[in-house]
């Protein structure tokens, strides 16, 4: 086949073209990179493990996914994955950490969050400390004048 | 799963790396990690409708060998078994995508009275089905071996990183990678560097952007302002190529991680000069699907060529969704693209490159309302709404606020839709390659870079999981 060869011989030329300006120099730092982020996701994935599951979140105001029972009906309808995921999610090590780091994303990137159709949003006040304990208490104020909303 | 979810990464990603690297040492032990692990992946989200997808596979498996033994000696048989296969692959998707749309319009125009199945539409088929015609069409074409092995056929439909949300890989652009992989370290740096990429793409700006079109777009349209319309409608244009071309980075990263290439599907399609430009740059792997796969074989631009691209387009539209707004949208970039080959086509190349790419990029956004809006009540008013048709108001009391509160984001984010980052990533890899050292700081600037980028976008997934039980949303 002579035009397979071509296409051969032009797709290899691609790839030494791609070898020449890879984005990584070092096959070492490479290597070293996927280690390290197989070590990061291992270590998360023993640490959600090992910590003890919370049974609610101050935070959302709210009781946090128990592990799904299984039964046959359950799995086939999908039921039994997606409380696997909610389960996974809610449990996360550093969970609320986490929520306080992208809180702080999002305000960088977007002043209006998730607010009601009413033009109610949450805006959180107080000391935030990684340590995922100390929660911030929530005032709930009108998106357009700024005064509080009482409950 | 996702590839933008606690579970996907902390768990099912941790597992198949583990096993993957550590476990497996031959090709065959890895190629069998892989292939346990993606049934896994998709019987998670499918767990009935998997038996679909190792049934279609076996089809094109027996089909293909069929089409290998005949086609020296007798092209009929091996034309034959091409047809029944590839009839059947489609058959399969026009039952579980497009049936319920058929009878229901079918029905409701000759007032017969034809089944609703209500089947669910499996994960990933209308991105499988098409792989698996690649493959028996190039096998019936002498472009590609037969594959002797199920399991390695198999593990090249359901390879889970491009599975549910493609790139269509062709299979002749991955036949030897499924046997040998060249790898080394520089290709998984690459590869998980290309990953979060995609993910911060899909966790940050897509998600961003979305929640800013659905403030606009699923509201009452009747209350909706013309600023408020272009706005949502712009956001929209934001999320649907932040989302898309951030599953293709993902795929693209994951596949390199295990030692695969894949195609590139996006090439920066926002800054195209004109609708034909564009669909050399949008979601790459289809247009070259339906080129070599259906406009070719129809007679390309040799025979009845209007007709061609007319099929063409419409099938491009239907592919999106059974739904005639998707119908619409094919045969709007039908008409736009007949019109750029016989009237406008070197007009748009000889004007200054500016008023060409506007020309583009307002005629891909109007294309997103026909692709947003199946309700055709609701697609209308938008339009008039869009057009300042409507006698809606100008602009609405909150427009304001939310442009300004968005506005850093909204500028990050049009930086990103071009190819700023190509060219930073050129003079980057110029730097790394002057000598050993900055090779060796630009390496270790961009793990440091990449590790930070983890950080944030693990923040941004956990963040898509806070669910608040807000008592106040009276």
């Amino acid at each position: 086949m002579e035009t397979r060869k071509v296409a051969e011989t032009i797709s290899s030329d691609v790839k030494t073209a791609e070898k020449k300006h890879s984005l990584f120099q070092n096959d070492g730092i490479g290597l070293a990179f996927l280690l390290t982020l197989i070590v990061i996701i291992t270590l998360m994935l023993l640490l959600s493990i090992v910590i003890p599951d919370k049974k609610i979140s101050e935070r959302e105001n709210r009781t946090l996914a128990t592990f799904p029972k299984f039964t046959f009906s359950s799995y086939f309808s999908g039921e039994f994955n997606t409380g696997i995921d909610d389960y996974f999610s809610d449990n996360f090590p550093f969970r609320d950490a986490f929520l306080n780091v992208n809180d702080k994303i999002t305000k960088l990137t977007s002043q209006f969050s998730k607010g009601g159709d009413d033009g109610i949003v949450v805006i959180q006040t107080g000391e935030r400390d990684l340590g995922g304990e100390g929660f911030g208490d929530y005032e709930e104020q009108n998106a357009d004048t700024g005064e509080e909303v009482s409950n | 799963m996702v590839f933008s979810s606690l579970i996907f990464i902390y768990l099912f990603l941790a597992i198949t790396l583990i096993l993957y690297f550590f476990a497996a040492r031959s090709i065959q032990q890895k190629n069998a990690v892989l292939l346990i692990m993606s049934l896994f992946f998709y019987a998670w989200g499918e767990p009935k409708w998997i038996i679909l997808m190792l049934i279609s596979t076996a089809v094109e498996y027996f089909g293909a060998i069929v089409v290998d033994a005949y086609k020296e000696e007798n092209k009929a048989v091996a034309k034959g078994a091409l047809g029944i296969s590839v009839s059947v692959a489609l058959l399969f998707l026009f039952i579980f995508k497009y049936f319920d749309f058929f009878s229901f319009n079918f029905s409701s125009i000759f007032g017969t009275n034809l089944r609703i199945l209500g089947l669910t539409l499996p994960i990933g088929i209308s991105f499988y089905t098409f792989q698996t015609i690649t493959y028996i069409v190039d096998v019936y074409r002498g472009k590609a071996d037969v594959q002797r092995s199920y399991f390695r056929l198999l593990l090249y439909v359901s390879m889970f990183p491009q599975l549910i949300a493609g790139p269509i890989v062709k299979y002749v652009d991955v036949e030897k990678q499924l046997t040998s992989r060249k790898y080394n370290g520089r290709k998984a740096g690459e590869g998980i560097y290309r990953f979060l990429i995609g993910l911060t793409k899909k966790a940050i700006f897509a998600n961003i952007s979305g929640e800013v079109a659905s403030l606009y777009l699923d509201g009452d349209l009747a209350e909706l302002s013309f600023v408020g319309a272009w706005i949502g409608i712009l956001s929209y244009t934001l999320q649907i190529y932040f989302d898309f071309s951030a599953y293709s980075d993902m795929a693209i990263g994951l596949g390199k991680i295990f030692g695969f290439d894949y195609p590139e599907n996006f090439n920066y399609p926002y800054i195209a000069k004109s609708v034909s430009d564009f669909w050399k740059r949008w979601h790459i792997s289809l247009t070259t699907f339906f080129r070599e796969y259906l406009y070719i074989p129809l007679g390309g631009n040799r025979k009845h060529h209007v007709l061609n691209l007319l099929l063409v387009w419409a099938f491009t539209g239907l592919w999106h969704g059974a739904s005639w707004n998707f119908i619409l949208w094919g045969l709007y970039f039908y008409v736009l693209l007949v019109l750029e080959r016989l009237f406008i086509g070197d007009f748009l190349e000889k004007i200054p490159a500016v008023f060409g790419r506007f020309y583009t990029i307002l005629m891909v956004v109007y294309g997103w309302v026909f692709f947003y809006f199946d309700d055709m009540d609701r697609l209308k008013s938008f339009f008039k709404v869009l057009l300042g048709w409507s006698g809606n108001e100008f602009i609405g009391i909150s427009d304001k606020t939310v442009f300004v509160n968005h506005i850093l984001f909204f500028i990050l984010a049009v930086i990103a839709v071009t190819p700023v980052s190509q060219l930073i990533k050129k003079y980057f890899i110029k730097l790394a390659e002057k000598n050993k050292t900055t090779g060796l700081l630009c390496d270790i600037s961009l793990v440091v870079s990449a590790l930070f980028l983890f950080f944030i976008d693990t923040a941004a997934v956990v963040g898509s999981t806070y669910n608040p039980f807000l008592y106040f949303r009276f």
